[in-house]
């Protein structure tokens, strides 16, 4: 009787390890299913949706708690330069961009705990209404623990390897029609420390 | 041949554990955030946030560039009312089930110049004639969930406006 229970108990205890664990994983990984990508950064079509599935639905629910649906908001993730390298809070990056097809948008940077980074300089976003443009629609950006003379900066510092986030209100239709095309900042990692002279 | 039991019932416990586990997820972090969004318990009542900076931890990858008023709704004693009026910007009012879903979301572009009311209830709730009078009626999944307001606010002074712009809001049992 004894080998019975310790049979029937050691499924359930190791199957639910596995379950659960697996999950753990999978929700800590980042698995999505739909995960559309697009130069480095990714998104899905059904964040918020009550069409989500459960994989996007916890993912969400962890780093993405009371997020829009697309067609109120589209918002794009990445953790690495156009070089495929992860991001360094201690690194200097260049973001060029363009006016994007959307009411507004803005670019935030997290730290891995997915809140801000705590660093003192307020200065965790650039936004569509405060952008600083060139003569014409492009801007450029600076990623860096330091401003340094870069006219439109989002702090780094403390950042360690962080994410950016793009959130795009009342997206138009060539974005939200086509979330895998459509034109995006470009990031690129201009200096680490370390890096030779 | 034992093993070979063990074997497939392990895989199938874990497959079931998996899988549950994968479903009930959503719903238990958003109770917490229902929970930190209403650390008193009160319910069916705006709270609105300060300012989103380095300091905020309520709500993971919060922005910065917006004002957040939030309802902890509960339909268990009848629907809610829920109003709001457009202020000049971006705003929108989303309403979020207890597993995470966007099941509602109105912007100031789609709403009257006065604002929107919407009657908030259940399946199994009705909701007299009267009362709904002008009001959009909205079915909400489950018992409980949360109302978010967003105003577009990228600047200090922007945020300031929003401050003042707030305290119209209702969210409140019928």
């Amino acid at each position: 009787m004894l080998k019975r229970i310790a049979f029937v108990a050691s499924i359930v205890i190791v199957g639910a390890a596995l379950g659960i664990g697996s999950a753990l994983l999978m929700i800590g990984t980042g698995a999505m299913i739909g995960r559309v990508e697009n130069a480095h950064w990714f998104t899905s079509r059904t964040i918020g949706s009550v069409d989500a599935d459960p994989y996007t639905r916890a993912l969400v629910a962890r780093v993405g708690l009371l997020g829009l649906n697309r067609q109120e908001t589209v918002y794009y993730t990445r953790t690495e330069d156009d070089d495929g390298a992860p991001f360094d809070g201690d690194c200097t990056y260049r973001v060029e961009g363009g006016d994007l097809a959307a009411r507004w948008w803005s670019i935030t940077l997290y730290a891995p705990d997915n809140f801000l980074a705590v660093n003192g300089d307020d200065a965790p976003s650039i936004d569509a209404t405060s952008i600083v443009r060139g003569d014409s629609d492009a801007w450029t950006a600076r990623i860096a623990p330091e401003r340094g003379d870069a006219v439109n900066w989002i702090s780094s510092r403390n950042g360690d390897a962080f994410s950016l986030s793009i959130r795009l209100y009342n997206p138009e239709a060539a974005i939200s029609e086509h979330l895998e095309t459509v034109a995006l900042p470009r990031i690129v990692r201009e200096a680490c420390p370390g890096d030779a002279p | 041949m034992k093993w070979l039991t063990w074997i497939v019932a392990t895989v199938l416990v874990a497959a079931a554990a998996h899988l549950a586990f994968m479903f009930v997820y959503p719903n238990i972090l958003m109770s917490a955030a229902m929970q930190r969004l209403s650390p008193d318990g009160a319910v069916n009542a705006w709270r609105h946030a300060p300012r989103m900076t380095e300091e905020a931890r309520l709500i993971v990858r919060p922005s910065p560039d917006l004002a957040y008023s939030s309802c902890v709704y509960d339909l268990s004693n009848g629907p809610v009312r829920i109003s709001m009026a457009p202020w000049g910007d971006y705003m929108s009012l989303s309403l979020f089930a207890a597993n995470t879903d966007n099941y509602f979301t109105l912007n100031d572009r789609a709403m009257a110049a006065n604002g929107v009311t919407v009657i908030l209830h259940r399946a199994d709730q009705n909701v007299d004639a009267s009362q709904a009078a002008g009001a959009e009626l909205v079915e909400s999944p489950s018992t409980r969930g949360i109302a978010l307001i967003r105003r577009l606010a990228a600047t200090p002074e922007r945020f300031a406006d929003a401050e003042r712009a707030r305290g119209q809001e209702v969210c409140a049992t019928l």
